[in-house]
């Protein structure tokens, strides 16, 4: 569908308080202040939407922000370009294969190289599973993302621990099971498959048992883990921004600034600290509040609204969006409902949990039960 | 220019991009929203990438510098 003059000038009408001259009018002044600031040589830029600019050839451009692109491309949202190995086919790299494996072998005239070798292609095999667990992963590295995967290896270590214990009572088991059949080998034949299956229910339940006391220890171990990502935000720029921006909305969110492109970065940082400044207490105040303002449950912050949230159901019905959202709230959830408009039809958008980051976002995934851990996406809070 | 006004502009903009309709402002220029496959790419270096499936504004305008020459 293609949206003319007229019909923005009506949704925006509709959007605002403003008649339709006034709106007319402050659209004319916009495309004005676009055009003279960058026939001065400037770049005007709209906080969170994008940079108006002549090129070098003297044509109008736009580049559109970050927050802008990213929302657009939700769907997609960190996604990364992943490296393929360029003789193979495959989409996605795989495991080493085994001929590669027999390879050295053949061709080993001492075994210093074909230790050297070997060692290369642990590396090699080591570097593939990074890169395998890196597909389409989260773009952030941040400091706590670090953290979080160290802590996921650490649990891994936890379940080598229990396969191992598993491994044991296993051997046990067989041992008894050696030892018992041996004194009537004609009935072993005939129980055997009987034998089997029992085996297999006890390491089915074994294996329940030790998923539950998992379950718990992983319980436990959540809970540091939780501290870490709530004390992380205050440190990072990214956050200062936000958060100003949100307290300086009126006077600084919208605030159109011209400036030299060369110089937009320096500017953007300068006016950050600049903001750091004027609203100390913002950052000094430590996790405490933070951990009220984002989170996955507890009730809806009005003031966490700037950030993001993830979507698990859209209805046709308002009511029926209701109902859902009623359930997951009893649940402990933050619960978001929303309309949009998808394809010309109004969609209710059933969120959960406000994020100040799409990373943050995106860490709070695994924490939802099945299948919405699966069946979700990420979308921008919108407050008005 | 009015604080309101720039809020509902972008509000109404990022609605219509997000609905992969096109807008077009008279005497500025047309925004699309173009939607580009997974595809794989090959950098100089002899690396190949696949990217990413992805949907982009582009801003297409026929407004240029005029004092240039």
């Amino acid at each position: 569908m293609k949206i003319d003059k007229n019909k923005l000038v009506d949704l925006l009408v509709e959007k605002t308080s403003m008649e339709k001259a006034e709106v007319e009018k402050q659209l004319e002044q916009l495309i004005d202040r676009i055009i003279d600031a960058a026939h001065r040589g400037k770049a005007l830029e709209i906080k969170e939407f994008g940079v108006f600019y002549f090129d070098d050839e003297g044509e109008l451009k736009f580049d559109p922000s970050k927050e802008l692109s990213t929302e657009i491309s939700f769907k997609y949202a960190g996604m990364k370009p992943i490296e393929l190995q360029p003789e193979r086919d495959t989409a996605i790299p795989l495991g080493v294969d085994e001929d590669e494996e027999k390879v050295p072998e053949e061709q080993t005239p001492t075994a210093d190289v074909a230790e050297t070798e070997e060692a290369e292609k642990k590396e090699k095999r080591e570097k593939d599973k990074d890169e395998a667990d890196d597909i389409f992963g989260i773009e952030e590295d941040d400091e706590d993302f670090d953290f979080l995967s160290d802590a996921v290896k650490e649990s891994e270590a936890e379940m080598d621990v229990w396969d191992e214990v598993e491994k044991e009572e296993e051997k046990e088991k067989k041992e008894k099971e050696a030892k018992k059949p041996k004194p009537q080998p004609k009935q072993k034949k005939k129980s055997s498959a009987g034998i089997w299956v029992i085996a297999a229910l006890l390491l089915i339940l074994l294996l329940a048992g030790l998923y539950f006391i998992f379950i718990d220890d992983g319980f436990m171990a959540d809970e540091p883990q939780q501290a870490a990502v709530t004390e992380q935000p205050a440190p990072v720029p990214d956050e200062i921004s936000v958060i100003t921006d949100e307290n300086a909305e009126f006077a600084e969110d919208t605030e159109m600034t011209p400036v030299e492109p060369e110089q937009e970065q320096q500017n953007a940082v300068s006016e950050e600290e600049g903001l750091q400044n004027d609203q100390p207490e913002t950052i000094t105040q430590p996790a405490v509040d933070e951990q009220s303002t984002y989170g996955l449950m507890g009730s809806i912050n009005d003031e966490a609204n700037n950030g993001y949230s993830i979507v698990l159901h859209s209805f046709n019905s308002e009511e029926n969006a209701r109902e859902t959202a009623a359930r997951l709230s009893e649940e402990g959830y933050r619960v978001l409902v929303s309309s949009r408009t998808v394809t010309g039809e109004p969609v209710w958008r059933v969120s959960v949990g406000q994020f100040e980051t799409l990373a943050q976002a995106q860490e709070n995934i695994d924490r939802l039960p099945s299948p919405y851990n699966v069946q979700n996406f990420i979308h921008r809070i919108q407050n008005n | 220019m009015d604080t309101e006004f720039i809020h509902a502009f972008k509000e109404v903009l990022r609605e219509q991009f997000v609905n992969q309709n096109s807008v077009e402002i008279e005497g500025l220029g047309t925004f699309d929203v173009k939607h580009y496959e997974q595809h794989q790419k090959r950098y100089d270096t002899g690396k190949v990438v696949m990217m990413p499936p992805a949907d982009v504004v582009e801003f297409k305008s026929n407004i240029r510098i005029s004092h240039e020459n």
